[in-house]
């Protein structure tokens, strides 16, 4: 059972966007995060960074032969963080009495 | 601090996770020419086989290989160079589709062999493949959805 768990650093859009992609992968190369987000290189630096420093993410730069790969992952901790966030919003959802459909951003009022 | 949020800010980020999500999992999408692909170098490696020469046979059987490693690069190079969509993101169930499938292939295409072989067809294998063939393309389509469907599902968040 995960304890629902509000995470002001991770609720902010553009980090919940990338902690969301970064939760559905192994592993992902930056310019896939990039590209995927819309933002610009030094602006995802930031955010990978502010990430990074809160132990949620792991940068790793690795070689295929001579060109350079940049990728980032989520940690353990960075899972469980973004776990408990999501418990949390669905929380504040189910009590408002609403369903999230999964296949949109509509949402209904049950009662 | 969540009491900050409304339900509708949410269910949006909610959403918004679903969202990216589905940007994850569409890589570990089977591109449709890679079941063509599949198909016609089976079609290939029967036609060798059916020849009954050594020399046939061995094209064939090279062929098959080589074709088949090089669509498995191609496909996992291309999606996997990005992101790595995570382990657990199928399941077992996934395993058991991908398992059945392999399997009525196989179910096709063996017995489609070994009567028309029995029959006297100078061309059992090819005629086999091809019936495996049929099944790979109008079922594919089939099982990628339904695949696509329980990794998007798969843990409702």
């Amino acid at each position: 059972m995960i304890q629902p768990k509000f995470d002001e650093l991770i609720h902010a859009p553009t980090r919940l966007s990338i902690v969301a992609l970064l939760a559905a992968a192994e592993d992902a190369e930056f310019r896939f995060i990039r590209d995927s987000v819309g933002l610009s290189d030094s602006a995802l630096s930031k955010q990978l960074t502010t990430l990074e420093e809160a132990g949620y993410v792991e940068i790793r730069k690795t070689f295929v032969g001579k060109r350079s790969r940049t990728s980032a992952r989520l940690t353990t901790v960075g899972r469980a963080a973004f776990d408990q966030h999501i418990a949390a919003l669905q929380q504040i959802v189910a009590k408002a009495g609403r369903t999230v459909h999964p296949e949109s951003t509509t949402h209904e009022n049950t009662h | 601090m969540s009491e900050r949020i409304n339900p509708d800010e949410a269910a949006r980020a909610l959403a918004e996770i679903r969202r990216r999500k589905e940007q994850v999992t569409v890589l570990s999408r089977i591109p449709g020419w890679f079941r063509w692909a599949v198909a016609l170098l089976a079609i290939a490696l029967a036609s060798g086989l059916d020849t009954g020469e050594p020399l046939f046979i061995g094209v064939g059987v090279t062929v098959f290989t080589l074709g088949l490693l090089t669509a498995l690069g191609v496909v996992i190079g291309h999606g996997w160079s990005r992101a790595v969509p995570r382990r657990d993101l199928l399941g077992p169930r996934a395993a058991l589709v991908i398992v059945a499938f392999i399997a009525l292939i196989l179910l096709v295409n063996l017995p489609t062999t070994f009567i028309l072989q029995a029959a006297g067809s100078p061309i059992p294998a090819t005629v086999g493949a091809l019936a495996g063939a049929v099944v790979i393309i109008a079922g594919g389509p089939i099982v990628a959805r339904y695949l696509h469907r329980l990794a998007n599902d798969g843990d409702r968040r």
